[in-house]
């Protein structure tokens, strides 16, 4: 993968537009036994299941959505785009529009899990792997940064670097067939939100090298789903052990009340996720928010040769910059792109 | 392949995945177009609607699907057709949801234009780029995705892909053909 050195100033201006992003991850459990496992190392089995499984659950995520989104009859909801992959893991990634699209995409991505699953584990001749996901935001530019790459080199545009994406992935180690795990910020956006999935938690886990090694709560959806025939005997184990283990109930507004004081405490990198232009309301953010930006901004001057829009004979913006070599870029403050940050 | 799980039994008597001497099918040497329109015309006079369960039309025409063990090797689909309404169709364990979606509808090819309905027995593997794999292709995108509906479902969905794959239950990559095939991209932009 090669990163962008020269960018536009409209590419700047999107990179220093605030975003919410939210990041799906799903990742085949037991795949080294199952690749091991395999009397015919020659016909490599495994091969073929994880080139179908690749090719296979992008189409699934974003078929899915289609059939959400006209169901639902929502509007301008897009498809979350395939982000990279990560040994056994694919993970994809999309802007949120609105608080309320969260609860949306976790719906759809709880689907897709359900149904990989259901198709690989539980047929009559099921393999001996499954799946578990994991989900998390990252707010942009500030605190994390997305970083253009050269084009045609990947489906996304974006390579994302930033403490929320370590944290992310650091979940996965938590995750299940049973759960999928998501950040205590995501779990804040849907508890606030009202969505219909039942969050759970059970435990705190201290995540390597992140957050100064603080435990950080584990919080999950449950995927089991109690109306697939197919899956009952599971169910039935799942719910008696809950009633066991976890019999103590409690509300969500109790948790919500939770992640939001666990953020609080945490501070940077975590914040109470906002989205920027929410067509439902803003959400609250730090007064800082915009000297943050700023800062940002100065530091991707830095690091990125940032070059005037090129346009074209047809009037349309070009990404190519042959004139870029001899161009400098400006360096007074007065000159710094303005994006308008709303202060509260 | 319904849209929830391989429901098919274990099976003991798998369909051999090579082609051998006499069970070895040959090219009606028909043209893409011909077939195409076949693949549509049977699948509408099946009773086929875009997206429906194909397990179950397989078990309507007197067929049963099976999917190889996982420990041995397999290919992605073979079909074994012993007579009129007498066949097997094997998946491999490996594939995904829709690439077995696709691999029905193109062993159904095998049996509607190679073994002609059962007249005659044929044992055959997807593998290979040949004659008869290029006519059962052929056949199960003219059977999955009909040129008629398609062009009318293309229409009403705005060339979204995405809802497109969702309404036949086939992959985007198959539907990006489908709308090349059709020169349907080309409409659109001109309009």
């Amino acid at each position: 993968m090669a990163f962008k050195q020269v960018i536009t100033e409209s590419e700047l201006g999107d990179l220093l537009r605030p975003k919410l992003r939210l990041f799906l991850s799903v990742d085949v459990v037991g795949s080294t036994a199952f690749k091991h496992q395999s009397q015919y190392t020659d016909s490599q089995g495994w091969l073929d299941f994880f080139v179908s499984f690749y090719t296979s659950f992008p189409d699934i995520l974003a078929e899915l959505t289609a059939d959400y989104v006209k169901e639902k009859n929502l509007n301008s909801f897009e498809v979350p785009t395939f982000w990279k992959a990560l040994g056994d893991e694919l993970v994809f990634a999309v802007v949120l529009k609105r608080r309320v699209d969260a609860g949306h995409y976790l719906c759809v991505f709880r689907q897709a899990l359900r149904r990989v699953v259901r198709h690989y584990t539980m047929g009559s001749q099921p393999l001996p792997i499954n799946f578990k996901g994991a989900a998390w935001l990252a707010g942009f530019p500030v605190g994390n940064a997305a970083i253009p790459i050269l084009d045609g080199e990947q489906k996304s545009d974006y390579d994302y670097v930033g403490p929320l994406i370590d944290v992310g992935f650091r979940l996965g180690k938590y995750a299940s067939p049973r759960k999928l795990v998501v950040s205590v910020d995501l779990a804040a956006l849907l508890l606030k939100e009202g969505s219909n999935l039942s969050l759970c938690f059970t435990e705190k886990q201290s995540l390597k090298g992140v957050l100064k090694d603080r435990e950080y709560p584990i919080i999950w959806v449950d995927c089991i789903d109690d109306d697939d025939q197919n899956n009952e005997p599971a169910a039935r184990r799942c719910r008696a052990e809950d009633d066991l283990l976890h019999s103590k109930q409690y509300q969500p507004n109790q948790l919500l009340k939770y992640c939001l004081a666990y953020i609080e405490e945490i501070g940077k990198p975590l914040r109470v996720p906002f989205i920027e232009n929410d067509e439902q309301a803003p959400l609250v953010r730090s007064t800082a928010f915009e000297d943050e930006v700023a800062e940002v901004e100065q530091r991707l001057r830095k690091i990125f040769q940032v070059g005037p829009d090129v346009v074209t004979s047809s009037g349309t913006n070009s990404e190519t910059l042959p004139s870029l070599e001899k161009w400098k870029p400006p360096t007074s403050k007065k000159k710094r792109l303005k994006v308008k940050v709303k202060k509260q | 392949m319904s849209a929830s799980i391989r429901k098919v039994t274990r099976g003991s008597h798998l369909a051999s995945p090579v082609s051998k001497g006499d069970l070895a099918p040959k090219a009606t040497g028909c043209s893409r177009d011909y077939i195409d329109h076949l693949a549509g015309d049977i699948s509408k006079k099946l009773g086929y609607k875009p997206g429906d369960d194909l397990e179950i039309l397989v078990k309507a025409l007197g067929g049963e699907i099976k999917v190889h063990p996982w420990q041995e090797p397999c290919h992605d689909g073979s079909i074994e057709v012993r007579g009129f309404g007498d066949f097997t169709i094997c998946l491999s364990p490996f594939t995904s949801e829709l690439r077995d979606r696709f691999t029905i509808a193109h062993e159904l090819g095998h049996y509607f234009l190679h073994s002609l309905v059962g007249s005659k027995k044929i044992n055959i593997a997807r593998e290979g780029s040949n004659p008869v794999e290029w006519e059962a292709n052929w056949f199960a995108t003219g059977f999955l995705v009909p040129s008629s509906s398609f062009k009318k479902a293309f229409d009403e969905c705005g060339g979204d892909i995405w809802q497109l794959a969702a309404r036949f239950k086939v992959s985007s990559q198959t539907i990006q053909l489908r709308i090349k095939e059709l020169n349907l991209g080309l409409q659109t932009s001109h309009h």
